[in-house]
């Protein structure tokens, strides 16, 4: 069976079939594609999994001592 | 603080049934009675010389400015200054909010700024395009090392610990080059969208989805690679 699409058309489209901005014939095209080729499937998956571990890696936390000296600096300088 | 004092009224009263319940309580513990006036009366009672209301509105917005200011900077120490001078400009220059955007917003926008004039004046973030980062492709436009498994970095949770795995993403996160970088965390950290990311970095709308493609195409190739896939 034919690939329907080529990888590179597809990986193209990425962002726009994770932010749903394709049209309805763009999407089903990609659909097609990935249902044809499983290692495009996984690198959407992987694609699509890197902004939520990104999200995760730099939840960062303001120590104590940091908002101390913030209200010590805000009040030395208002 | 009072109300009365400095001309201002909530438009309900949140807890109690009526007015005069509210102004009683409010009189046992005004701490609680900040705590329950929404940021636009906060600014007010700031923009009158109320200390109180601006550490209350400080409380509320502290810990998302300092996140924010992390992503930007790409490490802790250059965001607690960021923090610093980002409260202090609020403070002086509360008599410019017009309140046409929350305050939340407003001050996104301050911390943004001053981020973005530290990285301009910052050399030690890479500027080399990632080319070796990004997907290859055969001349038929087929993925290269169809075999490999790319599906690695999307179990990356699984096959890292979460200290290891934080470790890895803000190591792929301090190679990406500047200007894909301050997309990638307006964009998909921060949840701006694609105009207010656009409008933020004075770019257009064509250049943020680029370059956030570009972005999570090379974070996702540096997570794969590190947890040893392609």
């Amino acid at each position: 069976m034919k690939m329907r699409g080529t990888c590179r058309e597809t990986i193209e489209l990425l962002d726009r079939y994770v932010d749903g901005t394709l049209t309805r014939e763009e999407r089903a095209h990609l659909d097609a594609h990935f249902e044809d080729c499983p290692p495009c499937g996984a690198f959407l998956a992987s694609y699509r999994a890197t902004p939520k571990l990104a999200r995760e890696a730099t939840e960062f936390e303001m120590p104590d001592e940091v908002r101390a000296r913030l209200r010590r600096f805000l009040d030395e300088e208002k | 603080m009072t109300p009365g004092r400095i001309g201002l009224r909530p438009a309900s009263y949140p807890g109690s049934s009526n007015p005069v319940m509210y102004a009683r309580r409010e009189m046992a513990s005004p701490t609680r009675a900040l705590a329950d006036l929404p940021d636009a009366d906060l600014v007010e009672c700031a923009r009158t010389g109320d200390r109180r209301a601006f550490g209350e509105l400080l409380g509320r917005h502290e810990r998302r400015v300092y996140r924010l200011a992390a992503r930007m900077c790409r490490n802790e120490r250059d965001a607690e200054e960021i923090v610093q001078e980002a409260m202090l400009r609020a403070f002086r220059q509360l008599d410019s909010f017009r309140g046409e955007s929350s305050f939340a917003t407003w001050l996104h926008r301050i911390v943004v700024n001053l981020a973005l004039m530290r990285r301009r004046s910052d050399q030690r973030h890479p500027t080399e395009p990632l080319d070796a980062a990004l997907p290859e492709f055969d001349s038929n436009g087929m993925l290269v090392r169809m075999d490999a498994d790319y599906g690695r970095a999307a179990r990356a949770d699984e096959l890292l610990d979460r200290k290891d795995l934080n470790a890895a993403m803000q190591a792929a996160m301090a190679m990406l080059p500047a200007t894909l970088h301050e997309v990638f965390v307006l964009r998909d950290l921060e949840d701006l969208s694609t105009d207010e990311t656009a409008e933020a970095l004075g770019l257009s709308s064509d250049v943020v989805r680029q370059r956030l493609h570009r972005a999570r195409l090379a974070l996702r190739a540096a997570l794969s690679l590190r947890l040893g896939g392609s």
